[in-house]
């Protein structure tokens, strides 16, 4: 993996032109070289109202982002970086635009809690996003097996979730996301509530799952980021500059071969 | 456990104090002792059985139903906000109205026989139950149906998997007072139009008859339903909520 480049706005806001105008005679011939966007954010607008107050998070956001990037989004608290994760997952729908995802998403809460089934065990919580699916449950359960002696784990997986610690939990959604094997991985602070072993260890297994995937990440932490992300995004604090900029990652050109 | 033991032989013990400084007439207060022996002497003989076997069977019926019409139509307001906004309040109005009232309406239109009973029962209890049954589910975390979905979970897999268990919190509530609202309209129902058995009547007739003992004695049959449904309902909460007690 290459080293990091992080992207200026005024950087992104050029990129973003260039990757525009060379889409669209690309658009049609498929030149094979996977440039094609997987993850398509056209136009979004978002806001919520809070305490009877409007708050804009995107306006008239756009971004492309190509097969197998590792993205990391940057920015301070509040700025739309959970936000922009779950609309992409297709989790949060209230937003105007339009936003592509080729393949199916992982997407890891940053709160364990707040996505897993407490009436069901871990295993069955692992193993439903595929049964839903349809996809094959025995490779299901092969797959669980491999990862969670990979992962160390020293838990009964017919716990239920309310029997489990914040850590245990989040294992459980990174066993959810891992089991589902999907192609587009969005990750929230998702190795937050890990101690610093099984975080270093878990994150080298995420590293090597992801390696023919698309990733965003959203963390705290700059080793995480380090390790996991050839790209970052700036989330730009003013909404004005974000319109004006259009922030974009172009396609190959900033995402370093590997 | 212990302290309950302890508070009901307190009160007891009061009921017997206020018997022997006789300070209440005879005319309407019997001792724990003359209730203890109309007791006995009433179970031996055996027709309270057949009273209290009617009670609880009208009950059951009624709370049968209730759940029958009230969850299905709860759970529906409370997956759909239009729904809700729809009929939040036509429910809200006639949750407001003692059900009671309802009685002599369904009695000209259904006569006086059981029907009339569970109906005037179910009408009340069954208003309760998807009030309660919606709110439990609206107060879910949205979260995790939204997750699955985004994932490409399928309509009647998001039922199975996710909101009937959401529900299923409210629906052992609203079981609960369900029961409540039964007994307690069951019982005047019973007391207002006296079948041949139940304990409404009986109350009823007893108190014609002047039998005080044994009017104290079903008094207390009929708050021990109560508590005996009390004790049923955590118990099955717990057994089905597991993940919310534990």
């Amino acid at each position: 993996m290459g080293s990091i480049e992080k992207i200026s706005m005024g950087m992104v806001g050029r990129l973003w032109l260039a990757a525009r105008t060379q889409r669209i005679e690309r658009d049609d011939a498929d030149d094979g070289i996977g440039a094609r966007p997987v993850i398509e954010c056209e136009s979004i607008g978002k806001s919520y109202v809070q305490k009877g107050k409007a708050h804009v998070v995107f306006d008239d956001f756009s971004l492309k982002i190509p097969a197998n990037t590792k993205l990391a989004l940057l920015g301070p608290n509040g700025i739309g970086k959970s936000t922009l994760l779950m609309m992409i997952a297709g989790i949060d729908k209230k937003y105007s635009g339009k936003i592509r995802v080729q393949g199916n998403c992982g997407y890891v809460h940053q709160q364990p809690r707040a996505t897993l089934l407490p009436w069901y065990t871990a295993r069955k919580n692992i193993l439903l996003p595929r049964q839903h699916l349809g996809l094959d449950i025995a490779r299901g359960r092969e797959l669980l097996e491999c990862y969670a002696e990979e992962f160390g784990i020293d838990f009964s997986l017919d716990k239920f979730p309310h029997g489990l610690s914040g850590g245990q939990q989040q294992l459980v959604c990174l066993l959810r996301m891992l089991v589902l094997d999907p192609q587009v991985v969005l990750l929230d602070e998702a190795f937050s509530a890990l101690d610093k072993s099984r975080r270093v260890k878990v994150r080298r297994i995420v590293k090597e799952f992801v390696r023919d995937k698309t990733l965003i990440l959203v963390s705290h932490r700059q080793e995480e980021i380090a390790e996991l992300v050839d790209v970052l995004l700036d989330l730009p604090q003013h909404q004005a500059e974000l319109v004006r900029m259009k922030p974009v990652v172009p396609h190959r050109a900033s995402v370093s071969q590997s | 456990m212990k302290n309950g033991v302890l508070g009901t032989l307190l009160i007891v013990a009061l009921w017997q104090l206020a018997a022997t400084t006789g300070i209440f007439s005879d005319i309407y207060f019997a001792s724990p002792l003359e209730t203890a022996t109309e007791g006995a002497k009433l179970l031996s003989r055996g027709e309270i059985y057949k009273d209290l076997f009617f009670t609880l069977l009208r009950i059951l019926a009624s709370v049968v139903l209730s759940v029958a019409i009230g969850v299905p139509l709860g759970i529906a307001l409370g997956y759909s906000a239009r729904l809700y906004q729809l009929l939040n309040q036509p429910l809200d109005f006639f949750r407001s109205v003692p059900p009671i009232v309802f009685y002599p309406l369904l009695l000209v239109s259904l006569g006086p026989g059981e029907s009339s009973r569970i109906a005037t029962a179910t009408l009340a209890s069954s208003v309760m139950v998807v009030l309660i049954v919606s709110t439990g589910l609206i107060q879910q975390e949205r979260l995790r149906a939204e997750y699955f979905l985004a994932l490409g979970t399928s309509k009647p897999q998001l039922f199975k998997d996710i909101v009937w268990y959401e529900a299923l919190p409210g629906i052992i509530t609203a079981l609960r007072a369900a029961a409540s609202w039964t007994v307690i309209v069951i019982i005047v129902t019973e007391m207002l139009v006296g079948p041949k058995f139940g304990l409404g009547a009986r109350v009823q007739s007893v108190q014609i008859f002047n039998n005080i003992p044994d009017l104290f004695f079903t008094i207390i049959v009929i708050g021990l339903i109560g508590v005996g449904l009390n004790y049923l309902f955590e118990w099955l909460n717990r057994k089905v909520v597991f993940w919310k007690v534990g």
